[in-house]
């Protein structure tokens, strides 16, 4: 298939309500052309409504949203050139694989062999060219899921959604099928809003992550900022381990110095000056985490191994400092420590971010 | 200009400029009042007469809100949709009651005029967003809610309003309070409750047992079955309770055999000897009511139940079954509770169809007064009434709402879904024996006990007098068909065919369009959609037809006489019957589905088309099948609305048995029964099952 | 669709510009409140004679009363042709009728020309019919009982469970049973006489014609009810016979009324003068309908009961057609009769 024209999304102050209950409180959102930008976050936090938000499904409440240069904040869904595949994949149930991918192209008013040729192209690109003739229940899951994905390529959208489409499908499908869709998308360019609630799936295919709280974008970012810069101790959470430790600033400015205990740690983050000598709270990924030896000369925090578990590349340890958990993994060929040996935790960057609030 | 230039002309128009065109047009050359003798039987100086142009009248509103829009001088407002908004709907307010003050009759062209304004009205709401900016949803809504205030709520506040005011205008605010204290009416109101509850349950169970027994149990009895349970349902009113005198009655056959095996000079007492057996009359009262309700309610209950049972999704039943379930616990705790929705459903509407059923108690009742008989001698017997008839319409509605409300609490928000995107294989699990026998047993019963009763009513018209006089005799029938197409029973065959096939469509449409709107879509109003056509439901059909009456007989909507008032009134009577199958069905079709259809740039009408529709073809066939045997049998609603020219099939019934000729009724009767059989099965050939329903 | 929208207009104007239309001057509505075929049978020879478009809508005479009454901004009938005379004096009261004497009045024996409560010439007397029982003789073989020939008669105990009358309720017909006992007991013994005839009351119908009906189909021994519709089952062969009870009884009288502002009012007229002209009198009896005609030219039908041959009483048509005596009367039968246990 052809590379697709694309376009950018743009949310101005979106606020949405239903009745007394606002699901989206103010929503500022810019997604670049051709990227595919990931909105994760729990469930109830207003992604899916974002989704449905540029599909046309919902009007804002309030606010503008914008596909390209043209304000869509009251055009209905069927007249925006974006195409989605849903969480349970809507088939149409009446209608065969061929019948439901050439849906679109139909209802556009395309001729029938022109449609053929398409639909054909289109499952061609998810591996399924000559199941046109099947009916939706005489396939599997796996096949219905890229049923449906190629269903929402063959309009050539200038923006797909994804609301949650691997939620059905086992873990190595949907390590699979994430794959595909990342290749596919990367070779038609097409601007792609993938609505999930599983970090490993959004830091794995996005080019941009937003991760939402209770109607708000808590942070927008590359997988790579959200996961080693965190703003918030929810987004270091939520965006796998991270291990919350207090601290104290010690110097602010362009760069900062923090120290934990008697560990100092320098970070490129900016930090207001005002916070010089307060105590604040520090999110350190576990790969930032390593043991030493009790008796070794750094400097590091002293701990208490309390339990490890052998995950295969790595050895995966809980150790207690100054009566708090924190959770570490090391590489196997390191050092091994047993359960109840003393230990030293050593600190080194990057994976360190401070969050003041 | 050739026609597609026309056409791309046409499409290149503004729509608001188009439909003002369209009306100007109308304006100019569609008559605008209303024509008394209807347009076929006008003078042409009476139709001339009529024209807008012709006279000082309401339509001059109408011309110059016209005009307005073609200038729309408000163009560059910033909220020129608003206004849009606001000037058609007040003009369509205007026009209404300007005319309701003039005393001036609306005619064709109001109502085009009318329909515009309103499209107008719908098209400048969608342009401001509202339903996800949906022209078409945005107009459906409107529409609905225009005919719903105009047919259902617009007559009934009129029957209503005279239980606080005399027939004067005098205003009585104590008249209810009286009324509803009277003598008498505890009792009746005892009596109703009773019958309809009592008959709910027997229906429900009968109806279950049937489905359960066709869908699940045996497919060798699957149409003859479905033929039996079909019986009742197209079976004229009067001609069950008929049939119950024929066998049941006093003098009935079984009355008659047990006399002639017990009774005096009986087979086994012996000449001259005293028998033990006498005639007795038991079927009137409680038991005769509530042995015809039965008959006549179940098929309802059946065709809302086989639709539930037969898309259920095998799978959850396979998986009860790999949880260590029997198959009692499997349908006990999972078919059954899947079934909730249209059990209750089906109760609902046994109960409220009880509660306003009015030819059974009619014929059957003896001195089992319940409301829905006494709201009409209330109008039509010794002393005409009309406070006391609303009286008790209200007491009646109260309740058949009351019925409505717990059915909701009691489904819950529980999701039913058993339909989504995602196809499923499987099969039926096995139903458990216990069941399968009482389904079975309870269907043979019944069906041997219909067999019985169809046999007396098609009997009945071979003979010369049941009960009497047994001489076989073809007489009945040629009175009724033999005499040319303008006598017996002809004129009133044919119009009933006429408006029942022009009716059933649209009210299935407009049954299921409410339904889909109600439950899919979000909108001001929503409940008051909801709420109308549970009323129109609920509402006996006699103080419709009295209300239409009150209503339509004068300015501004003179349609009383016509055969528009009575296809309007089957449309708005039988349209809740379209509204539940289409929420059954919708409950277990998945909303991504539509959604999925709008992403892949369909309208919204041709999602409705392509994916809605071919969904829910099952509850649509039903819908069709079902209001069209609903108009060619309804009586109470239309009894004062027909004239001699829109005479139908109901009503010569009921001559026929209010003179005493109960061989030409019964006759006409199986006529009729036949006809509508024809129709059921046509239907189904032609539109055919959907691949939803597993068969 | 916008095809639809584009020829909907022209098709009507065509149908506007083409239709020469049936001239208003020929037609004429009737509401028939007598038996179908009977108001059938009038229609269509009226018709025919006066090359008139006659439209007959059969109902009873609650319902076209009811009918009348909710029309009556804008009647669409014209005419209103027999049924009990009681709600065409409350239609005539209450200003739905006009008033008017046919040339054909003093053919018409003098009680039954002005009969109804306004004293105003709205409602002329087409036919009496005279109230009474009759007795399933199969029945009253097979029980072995006498033929009852009075009122009295009804309230012996072996009757018990075989009688059936109208409920007052709801038939008009009961209504004058109820007023008939009234005239000829006086109220309050009238009252004790229905209290011991309900004991004997198998089941009060809904309406007035079924008692007849059922006695003849022998789902009861007894009914009460006017004798003419009893006389026209009879006729189809079922074992009755029909009793004018010794004591008296009342009658009823079939109404005729134009209806106010109708809308073909000489056609109207025209109609009550051949309705109650002997040849408009004599079609009941050609559909078996033997009610005793008024006009005192027109044959009396061999099957039907004379009044001469019954003892009528002095019925108060006036009195007992008030919506007073009749609300207070139906009232103290609902609440000291119709509860009783039996």
């Amino acid at each position: 298939m052809k590379k697709h024209e694309s376009s950018k999304v743009q949310l101005i102050n979106v606020v949405k309500s239903f009745g007394d209950n606002t699901v989206l409180h103010g929503i500022d959102l810019e997604i670049q052309a051709g990227s595919l930008t990931t909105l994760l976050g729990p469930s109830g936090c207003g992604k899916t409504t974002i989704l449905r938000l540029i599909a046309g499904l919902e009007l804002p409440t309030s606010g503008k949203v914008f596909l390209g240069d043209e304000d869509v904040s009251v055009l209905s869904a069927s007249l925006r050139d974006v195409a989605m595949v849903f969480q349970s994949y809507a088939l149409f149930p009446h209608m065969t694989v061929g019948q439901n991918v050439g849906y679109g192209l139909k209802m556009q008013g395309v001729g029938k062999e022109e449609r053929e040729q398409h639909v054909k192209e289109a499952l061609d690109s998810v591996g399924l060219d000559g199941f046109q003739p099947r009916y939706i229940d005489q396939m599997s899951g796996g096949q219905q899921q890229r049923v449906a994905v190629a269903r929402a390529l063959i309009l050539e959208p200038k923006v797909m959604l994804f609301d949650e489409p691997l939620s059905n499908l086992d873990s190595k499908l949907r390590r699979q099928m994430r794959e595909d869709i990342r290749r596919l998308q990367q070779e038609l360019g097409v601007t792609s809003v993938y609505v999930t609630h599983d970090q490993d799936e959004a830091l794995a295919v996005s080019d941009d992550v937003v991760v939402m709280k209770e109607g708000v974008i808590a942070q927008q970012g590359t997988p790579k900022e959200l996961y080693l810069q965190p703003n918030t101790k929810f987004v270091a959470t939520f965006m796998g381990d991270a291990n919350i430790l207090k601290g104290e600033v010690i110097v602010g400015g362009e760069k900062s110095l923090l120290r934990i205990d008697n560990v100092e740690i320098a970070t490129d983050k900016p930090m207001s000056v005002d916070l010089i000598n307060k105590t604040i709270e520090i999110a350190i990924r576990p790969e930032a985490l390593s043991l030493i030896p009790a008796d070794d000369n750094a400097i590091g925090l002293p701990c208490t191994i309390i339990s490890k578990a052998y995950i295969g590349a790595a050895i995966e340890y809980s150790v207690k400092w100054n009566g708090q958990d924190l959770f570490l993994v090391s590489a196997t060929g390191n050092q091994e420590f047993a359960i109840g040996e003393t230990a030293k935790v050593l600190i080194t960057p990057p994976g360190i971010a401070p969050i003041p609030d | 200009m050739n026609k597609t230039s026309a056409t791309r002309l046409l499409s290149s128009i503004d729509p608001r400029t188009k439909w003002v065109l369209f009306g100007l047009l109308a304006w100019i050359i569609i008559p605008w009042k209303g024509l008394e003798y209807g347009i076929f039987e006008s003078t042409g100086s009476e139709i001339f007469n009529a024209y807008a142009w012709k006279s000082i009248n309401t339509s001059l509103i109408s011309l110059a809100v016209f005009l307005l829009f073609l200038l729309r001088p408000w163009k560059a407002h910033a909220k020129a949709d608003l206004i849009d908004a606001a000037v058609s709907l007040t003009s369509f307010i205007l026009i209404l009651f300007g005319a309701a003050l003039l005393n001036e009759s609306l005619g064709y062209s109001a109502a085009i005029q009318l329909t515009f304004f309103l499209l107008i009205f719908s098209l400048a709401l969608a342009r401001m967003g509202f339903i996800q900016g949906d022209p078409f949803m945005t107009t459906a809504i409107v529409m609905i809610m225009a005919s719903i205030a105009v047919f259902v709520l617009f007559p009934i506040s009129t029957i209503f309003s005279k239980v606080v005011f005399l027939e004067d205008g005098t205003f009585t605010p104590m008249a209810f309070y009286e009324n509803i204290t009277s003598f008498g009416v505890g009792r009746t109101l005892k009596n109703s409750l009773m019958l309809a509850i009592a008959v709910g349950m027997s229906s429900t169970f009968l109806g279950l047992c049937f489905s359960l027994f066709t869908v699940r149990i045996t497919k060798r009895f699957k149409g003859l079955a479905r033929l039996f349970s079909m019986l009742p349902i197209v079976t004229p009113p009067f001609v069950i309770g008929l049939s119950l005198i024929l066998i049941f009655g006093r003098n009935g056959t079984i009355n008659d055999g047990l006399l002639a095996l017990f009774g005096n000079d009986g087979l086994f007492i012996g000449t001259g000897n005293e028998g033990w057996f006498h005639r007795s009359a038991y079927i009137y009262g409680f038991w005769g009511v509530f042995l015809a309700q039965t008959l006549s309610f179940t098929p309802i209950c059946f065709m809302l139940l086989v639709g539930m049972v037969s898309t259920i999704n095998p799978a959850v039943e396979e998986a009860s079954v790999t949880m260590r379930a029997s198959n009692s616990q499997t349908f006990y705790y999972v078919t059954l509770p899947l079934l909730r929705p249209g059990i209750a459903n089906a109760f609902l509407l046994a109960v409220i169809s009880s509660l306003a059923d009015f030819g059974n108690p009619m014929v059957l009742g003896g001195d089992y007064d319940v409301l829905a008989t006494e709201i009409y001698f209330s109008i039509v017997g010794a002393q005409l009434d009309y406070a006391r008839a609303s009286t008790l319409g209200i007491l009646l509605l109260s309740f058949s709402l009351l019925a409505f409300i717990i059915q909701r609490q009691w489904i819950g928000k529980k999701s039913y879904v058993t339909v989504t995107g995602k196809g499923s294989g499987g099969y039926f699990q096995p139903v458990p024996a216990w069941v399968r026998r009482i389904a079975t047993s309870v269907s043979l019963s019944w069906m041997l006990f219909t067999a019985i009763l169809y046999g007396s009513i098609l009997l009945g018209g071979f003979v010369v007098n049941w009960g009497a006089d047994y001489t076989p005799t073809l007489a009945h029938y040629e009175e009724l068909w033999a005499r040319g197409m303008g006598y017996g029973a002809w004129p009133s065959y044919i119009t009933t065919l006429k408006f029942a096939a022009v009716g059933a469509p649209l009210t299935a449409l407009m049954g299921l369009m409410i339904a889909y709107v109600t439950t899919r879509k979000r909108f001001i109003g929503r409940g008051v959609v909801d709420f109308s056509a549970m009323i129109s439901f609920a509402i006996p059909g006699t103080v419709i037809g009295i209300s239409y009456v009150l209503a339509f007989n004068t300015a501004p909507i003179l349609i009383n006489g016509t055969a528009i008032i009575i296809i309007i009134s089957f449309i708005f009577k039988n349209m809740p019957v379209g509204i539940r199958s289409g929420i059954s069905a919708l409950s277990q079709i998945d909303k991504s589905l539509e959604e999925a259809s709008l992403t892949q740039r369909a309208s919204s009408i041709r999602t409705i088309f392509t994916i809605v529709l071919p969904l829910l073809r099952p509850a649509m066939i039903s819908a069709i099948v079902f209001s069209f045997v609903k108009s060619m049998t309804t009586v109470s609603a239309i009894i004062f609305l027909v004239t001699a020219d829109t005479q139908v099939a109901t009503t010569y019934i009921m001559g026929r048995v209010e003179d005493g000729d109960y061989g030409q009724a019964v006759s006409y009767g199986s006529v009729l029964i036949v006809t509508m059989l024809i129709v059921i099965v046509l239907v189904e050939k032609f539109i055919g099952r959907s691949r939803i329903e597993r068969a | 669709m916008k095809k639809l929208l584009l020829t909907l207009p022209l098709a009507a104007l065509m149908i506007a510009g083409t239709t020469q239309g049936v001239q208003a001057e020929g037609r004429l509505t009737i509401y028939c409140s007598a038996q179908g075929d009977w108001c059938q049978k009038a229609s269509e020879t009226f018709g025919k004679k006066y090359d008139i478009k006659v439209s007959m809508t059969r109902n009873g005479s609650g319902s076209t009363y009811a009918k009348i009454l909710a029309e009556k901004e804008n009647p669409r009938g014209d005419v209103w042709y027999g049924g009990t005379l009681d709600p065409h004096s409350q239609a005539g009261v209450n200003g739905l009728l006009e008033s008017y004497k046919s040339p054909n009045l003093d053919k018409i024996a003098e009680p039954y020309r002005n009969p109804a409560a306004s004293k105003q010439n709205h409602s002329t007397g087409v036919y009496i019919g005279i109230l009474g029982f009759s007795v399933n003789t199969d029945l009253l073989k097979d029980a072995k009982m006498e033929m009852p020939k009075c009122w009295s008669d009804l309230i012996k105990p072996e009757f018990k469970g075989k009688i059936q009358m109208a409920s007052p309720q709801s038939s008009g017909t009961a209504y004058t049973a109820l007023a008939t006992f009234t005239q000829l007991y006086g109220e309050d013994k009238a009252f004790e006489y229905l209290t011991k005839l309900h004991q004997n009351i198998g089941q009060y119908t809904k309406s007035g014609s079924a008692p007849g009906k059922n006695a003849a189909r022998g789902e009861t021994m007894v009914g009460i009810g006017f004798l003419h519709d009893h006389g026209k089952e009879k006729g189809k062969g079922f074992p009755l016979e029909l009793v004018a009870p010794c004591e008296g009884t009342g009658y009823e009288i079939g109404g005729l009324s134009i209806i106010k502002n109708a809308r073909n009012m000489d056609n109207a007229k025209k109609f009550v003068d051949w309705a109650l002209s002997k040849e408009g009198m004599e079609v009941a009896a050609t559909v078996q309908s033997f009610q005793v005609p008024t006009n005192t030219e027109a044959a009396i039908p061999a099957e039907a009961i004379r009044p001469e041959d019954v003892n009528l009483i002095e019925y108060d048509f006036v009195k007992y057609g008030g919506e007073a005596t009749r609300k207070a009367l139906i009232g103290r039968w609902v609440e000291q009769v119709k509860p009783l246990e039996r």
